[in-house]
This record gives structure tokens, C-alpha cells and sequence, in this order.
């Protein structure tokens, strides 16, 4: 009876010390996690910015400025909406996130041009002066530059991409089209005017109209009629009548993934002419469309094409910047956000990680690009904008590597003289735009119309 | 305390809850969003004096909001009173006993918006029920949501909606007024015409100034149906002073947005004014 006492009374004492361990060990951890070694930022979850973190999620970096460990402090949301609500919410009464994450989905929440008017976001030029470590040299200044909005530095991309198409030779042949040298806008839409008519069916899936028509429109000013504006609307007409064709309900109306996979095989099987562009969730569709049709051969012996996002001519070549980050202008952590984004922009990281944008950084671009052409790691294929092709990585068998697709890409991203932030547009697109395009792809409206109405809503935006 | 004082400290008491929410939730916000429309900024705010004001009154959009109210607001009251007060008037022989009616007025007030919109839209929208009779008759389709006919459109859902309610406020007013006078009115000879002008309008000004009060009130929330019919930045026709405000508001122009609200705030409290003015001298003993 009496062991048994000190047994229980044995068991408790260590229960007890081990609780006043953890405690201890969590008090340690709390005290190390001083407040300005720290920097909030608001995730949608799931987000692929993790994916620069250590597996076991600490969430912290290497700070090459401050040398020592920050961490990073997310809040993760599953609506969007939500989120983009409660960061202006916070940022206006003097709150908010340090870190702000501009990508396609805040482009339609956040207008960064009269967000910027207000002083809501730090001048990344101050602080890149702090910095003793970061060089603006280091990194494409034509892509660094598109963080220039108001003659103020508030964003630093992260990366920048061209928008490319994929082609299948077996269709070009088949339609008896012949396939063009160089792609631009005026012999694309010839091409899809020739599908149309020989099939009655629409030429591609996938394609970005509010890319194809950002040409058309300067930021800040009205929309010109051209000709060939209202020629491209017309084709978009076609695309948007697709639903009438019965294989294209089921795209419409599957569900992810199976509807991208429904796309892939029309493609296959030579009922497009052009697919994409394609992103990272693209390429997790086309796993799982290889795995569909089995084999490798059957999908690289059919020889897809590459084409660039076609543009007018005589107009440069163009780049587009969509991910990057600001910084609240509230922030008492200024200089520790802007050290996260020298750790995203650095040689290892720029180098290394997994993005379906080429990277800023000079010299991480040329060092992808050789190791790929050496056939070194053919996962940074990924990383060099195959992810714009298409196709995953570890499906790639060396020998069919395409490396002259990837060169090509890469000469084509090379020779990009203009480079834009898509994000404005987007804004403009999705909150004025696209109910005046549906409205004329439903006959509702003449082209005429639909211009001086666009244009009327711009004009009301402008001046807001 | 004399007993006087004891009663006025009472009524204090009582009232005291409507004070204080009126201080906490009206008064000091809107000291508050005064001060702030002289200053610029997010977080950190910086004075900028009258300049706020300055460039909105230069802002094309503000004149244009601006324009957009105040012809909504002086088409779509005038013309609910006058529909409100016929229909009063057809109704109150018919109807007096029948009060389930009343009910089935004050319908369109309760209904969630959303619902109502949804059902404007399957009459009017491009593929509508009207459009598509319209194309019976061989007529082109129109643009009801998106053209000048917008405007028109919006009038006919704020008399939809609050017609009802009108309608029943002057229903209690007519009722009210004793029948005495007609009856005294029609033995000394006097026409339907004449009753209506000396007896009815005069005894049905007090529920008219409520009628006016509170459609003007209504006629600022139609910005609601407005949305969810157009969005953020409709037809420049329907394109009110909320539209201009709830943009800035998105674009954390919170600035802008108080000024926009202050300059709207003398515009309304200057018209009850001149309304409560006008029915002071005019009412009926």
C-alpha cells in the first residue's frame, strides 16, 4: 500500500514537472519571439508561398540584413473576399498586415493604383537604401520597374512570365492549316477564323482573353475602336458562345479537375487548335491526364507546338508581372518585411524555388537556364516557364526534353522590352470591363456601343 | 429636488438610452467623419484644410452622382405621392373594412432585396419577359439596366416598393378625417373636385409631410437595389452619390467618402428644413 502511494505520488510529481517543462520551453520560445523579429502577413489557404518555407512549417527565414531567424506570422482565409475586406478594414484604421501579397486574385480586390494614392504602402526605395544587403542591380529592371506605380516604388515582383499557347501539329495537319512561322495577333485570328470555318467550333480553350485584350487599353486612358479590336472581340464571341457545342457543356459544367482534363483530351484528340496558357494547376491536370493515357510517347510523339501570346505588330514583346509584395505603410516592421522579400528575392531562393514565373533575379535566371540546357535537374523546368507549356516536370523523361520549346520560351522572355503589371488591368477588367464585353458577345450591344459605354464607366473611374 | 424637476429628471432617465445610442452610434461618428474630411492619408492622417472639398467639387463623377440624386429624388417622390395618394383615394370606399390588404402592402417592403431584384431582372433584363414581347411585336430589344432607360427603371422599383406603404399611411390619414366634413360639404352644394381640394388635402397634410419625410429617406437607400442590379459602376445614368462614396470607400478614400457624405448631409438636413418650415405655417388647426 505504501510503495504503491510513492508509485502515484511518483507518476504525479512527473507529470507535474514535465507540464512546468513545456511550459518553461514555451515561455523560452515566447520570449525569443520578440515582436520586431516578427512580421504578419494574410495567406489565402491553401498558398504556395509555404512552399519557400522548411517543411516542418516554422515559418521563419534567414534574415541576410538583420542575421538571425524572423519569423513570419501568417493568418490563413478561405475567402478571398473576406480577406481583401478585412486587410483595408485594418489598413485604414492604421493596422493591417505588414506584408501584402499581390497576385491574381488580389488584383480584383485590391486596386493598387488608388490604394498607392492614399499612401497606404511603403516606399521600397527607403528601404531598400536601408538595406545593406540588397542591390537593385541584381534584378531585371525592366520587371522591378512595373513596381512603380504614382512615381512611387510600392512593390517588388517576384517574378514575371510571358504568355504562351501549346499547338498540336496532328491538328494544324489535319485541318489542312498550315502552322505558322511567327505567331502575332493579326495571323492568330486568321488561324482561328479558318478553324472556325472549317469546323464551326471554337480554336481554343484556356486562353486569358483579359491578356489578349490589355493590348487595347492604356491604363488611365480611354479605349481607342480599332478594326482590330472589334475583330478579336468577334472571335472572344465565338468563345463565349461555346457553350452551344456539345463537348464544350462538358467543360463547362465538370467539375475540377476533370474539366481541364476534359480540355487536354479535345486537345488530343484534334478537337483545338490551341490550349493555354496553362499554370500550376494545369500541370497537377496534366499528371493526371498522362496517367490517363498512359504513356509518354502517345503525348510527346504528337508534337506540340509553343507559341507566345500573340501581339500586334510592330508592337515589342511583352512581359507580365502578376506576383510580388507590398508592404502596409502602417507597418512598425518595415525594414523586417522587406527583409522577407530580400529573402524571396535571393540567389538560392530566386534559384530554387518552385514558381511558374521566371525569376527577377539576373543571375538565378541564367543559372536556371544553363542547368536546364545541361539537363541537370529537370525540375527546374518548372521554374523556367515549362509550367507554361504545360507539362509536369516528372513526367519529362530526359530525352524528351524539350529543349528547344524551353529555349525558345526563354528567347522570347529574353527579348521582352515591355514589361506590365497586369494587375491594374485586372482590376479594370473584372470590375468595369466584362460586363460590357458579355453584353456585345451577346449581341446586345453594337461594337460601337459597347466601346462609348466602357468607356463611360472609365471615364467615371477615373475621376472617382 | 421640487417635484417638477424630479418628473423632468425622470423623462432624462427614460429617454437616456436613445441619447446614448444616438451620441455613441450618430452624433460622435459624424463629429468624427467631419474632422477626418480635412485630413488625407491611411493610418497616419495628415490636415489638408478645404482641399477635399475643393477637388470634389472638381471631381467629374461627384457632378455627375450628384446630377443622377437629385434628379431621382425630385422625379421619384413627387410622382409616389401623387400614385400613392390616387390609389389612397380609389382604395378607401373599397377597402375600409378589409384589412388584409394592408398587409398585402407593406409586402414589398419586407421581401429581402435580393428577391426583388432577382425578379425586376426576369422582367426586364435583356432576355426578359418584357424584351421578349417586345420581339414578338417585331421591336428591337432594350437595354433597360444599361441605357437611358435605366433611370427609368429604378423609378419604377422605388414606387414598386414603397407605393404600398404610402398607401397605407394616407389610408389612416383618410380615415381620420371625419366624415362630417363631406357630408356638410356636399349639402351646401360643393363638387367631388372641391371636397378633394378644401377638405381632404388640407386634413391630409400631416400624413403627406410623413409621406415626403420618409420617401425621401427611402429614395437615399435605393442605392441597394442599384447595386445588385448594376454593380459598382453602372450606367452612367444611375451612377448616385452612394456608388461615388462606396468606391472610395474600396479604395480606403475614406476622406473623400466623408466629405461626399457631409456635403449630402446639409443637402437632406436643409430640405427638411425648408419641409417642416413650409408645414408649420401651412397647417390646418
Amino acid at each position: 500500500m505504501r510503495i504503491k502511494k510513492i508509485l502515484v505520488l511518483s507518476i504525479v510529481l512527473l507529470l507535474v514537472l514535465g507540464f512546468m517543462g513545456c511550459a518553461a520551453e514555451n515561455t523560452a520560445h515566447e520570449d525569443y519571439l520578440e515582436e520586431k523579429q516578427s512580421i504578419s502577413v494574410y495567406l489565402l489557404f491553401p498558398d504556395r508561398l509555404s512552399r519557400l518555407f522548411p517543411i516542418d512549417f516554422n515559418r521563419s527565414f534567414y534574415s541576410i540584413y538583420y542575421k538571425r531567424r524572423v519569423w513570419l506570422q501568417p493568418t490563413f482565409f478561405y475567402d478571398a473576399k473576406a480577406m481583401y475586406d478585412q486587410i483595408l478594414k485594418e489598413m485604414y484604421l492604421g493596422e493591417g498586415p505588414d506584408l501584402i501579397v499581390i497576385n491574381g486574385t488580389s488584383s480584383k480586390y485590391l486596386n493598387l493604383n488608388k490604394l498607392s494614392q492614399q499612401d497606404a504602402f511603403a516606399d521600397m526605395d527607403i528601404l531598400i537604401e536601408n538595406s545593406e544587403t540588397f542591390d537593385l542591380n541584381d534584378y531585371n529592371s525592366l520587371a522591378m520597374d512595373t513596381g512603380i506605380i504614382n512615381e512611387k516604388r510600392i512593390m517588388i515582383p517576384m517574378g514575371y512570365n510571358v504568355n504562351s499557347m501549346i499547338g498540336l501539329k496532328e491538328c494544324f495537319q489535319y485541318h489542312d492549316i498550315k502552322i505558322p512561322e511567327e505567331l502575332t495577333l493579326t495571323n492568330y485570328m486568321d488561324l482561328i477564323e479558318e478553324y472556325y470555318s472549317k469546323t464551326s467550333a471554337p480554336a481554343w480553350l484556356g486562353i486569358n482573353e483579359e491578356y489578349l485584350l490589355s493590348q487595347f487599353i492604356d491604363i488611365g486612358e480611354q479605349i481607342e475602336k480599332t478594326d482590330e479590336l472589334k475583330r478579336l472581340l468577334d472571335i472572344l464571341q465565338i468563345e463565349h458562345n461555346r457553350k452551344l457545342n456539345t463537348y464544350m457543356i462538358d467543360f463547362e459544367h465538370a467539375e475540377w479537375p476533370y474539366n481541364f482534363i476534359n480540355a487536354h483530351d479535345y486537345f488530343y484528340n484534334k478537337k483545338l487548335l490551341f490550349l493555354g496558357p496553362v499554370g500550376q494547376r494545369e500541370r497537377v491536370h496534366f499528371r493526371m491526364f498522362s496517367m490517363q493515357y498512359n504513356t509518354l510517347e502517345n503525348y510527346w510523339n504528337r508534337k506540340v507546338i509553343l507559341f507566345p501570346q500573340p501581339i500586334p505588330v510592330n508592337e515589342p514583346t511583352k512581359a507580365y508581372v502578376e506576383y510580388g509584395f507590398v508592404i502596409n505603410n502602417n507597418s512598425k516592421n518595415k525594414n523586417e518585411a522587406f527583409s522577407f522579400i530580400e529573402f524571396v528575392l535571393s540567389e538560392i531562393k530566386q534559384t530554387t524555388g518552385s514558381t511558374i514565373d521566371f525569376p527577377v533575379r539576373k543571375d538565378s535566371f541564367e543559372t536556371r537556364k544553363q542547368e536546364f540546357e545541361e539537363g541537370i535537374n529537370v525540375s527546374y523546368a518548372d521554374s523556367l516557364g515549362i509550367g507554361a507549356y504545360g507539362i509536369h516536370p516528372d513526367f519529362i523523361p530526359n530525352e524528351f526534353v524539350p529543349k528547344e520549346i524551353v529555349k525558345e520560351l526563354t528567347t522570347y522572355v529574353e527579348s521582352a522590352e515591355d514589361f506590365e503589371y497586369i494587375g491594374h488591368y485586372k482590376f479594370i477588367y473584372y470590375n468595369i470591363l466584362q460586363p460590357s464585353f458579355e453584353d456585345y458577345y451577346e449581341d446586345f450591344v453594337t461594337y460601337d456601343e459597347m466601346i462609348d459605354d466602357i468607356n463611360n464607366k472609365l471615364k467615371i473611374y477615373y475621376n472617382e | 429636488m421640487d417635484y417638477k424637476a424630479k418628473i423632468t429628471a425622470k423623462g432624462y432617465l427614460f429617454i437616456m438610452p436613445y441619447l446614448v445610442g444616438m451620441l455613441i452610434f450618430y452624433l460622435i461618428p459624424y463629429i468624427i467623419s467631419i474632422a477626418m474630411s480635412f485630413t488625407s492619408g491611411v493610418g497616419q492622417k495628415t490636415y489638408v484644410g478645404l482641399k477635399n472639398y475643393v477637388s470634389l467639387f472638381q471631381s467629374d463623377s461627384f457632378l455627375l452622382a450628384s446630377k443622377n440624386t437629385l434628379f431621382f429624388t425630385f422625379t421619384a417622390i413627387p410622382l409616389l405621392f401623387v400614385i400613392a395618394l390616387l390609389l389612397a383615394l380609389y382604395l378607401n370606399d373599397k377597402l375600409q373594412n378589409i384589412r388584409i390588404f394592408r398587409s398585402v402592402f407593406i409586402l414589398p417592403l419586407v421581401l429581402p432585396t435580393a428577391s426583388v431584384i432577382l425578379f425586376w431582372q426576369i422582367i426586364f433584363k435583356d432576355k426578359g419577359l418584357v424584351n421578349h414581347a417586345l420581339n414578338i411585336l417585331g421591336i428591337d430589344s432594350i437595354r433597360f439596366f444599361n441605357s437611358e432607360y435605366s433611370m427609368l427603371i429604378i423609378i419604377l422599383i422605388f414606387i414598386w416598393k414603397y407605393v404600398g406603404y404610402s398607401v397605407v399611411l394616407f389610408l389612416s390619414g383618410l380615415n381620420s378625417i371625419s366624415s362630417e366634413f363631406y357630408e356638410n360639404a356636399q349639402i351646401d352644394g360643393a363638387s367631388n373636385w372641391q371636397c378633394f381640394k378644401s377638405i381632404t388635402l388640407p386634413l391630409l397634410k400631416p400624413m403627406s409631410f410623413l409621406v415626403l419625410i420618409l420617401s425621401f429617406v427611402n429614395s437615399l437607400r435605393i442605392f441597394r437595389e442599384v447595386y445588385l442590379l448594376s454593380g459598382a459602376y453602372p450606367h452612367e445614368n444611375i451612377y448616385m452619390l452612394q456608388h461615388f462614396m462606396s468606391n472610395n470607400m474600396s479604395n480606403l478614400n475614406y476622406q473623400r467618402l466623408t466629405t461626399a457624405s457631409f456635403i449630402l448631409s446639409i443637402i437632406i438636413v436643409t430640405i427638411m428644413i425648408i419641409l417642416y418650415r413650409y408645414e408649420r405655417k401651412t397647417d390646418v388647426v
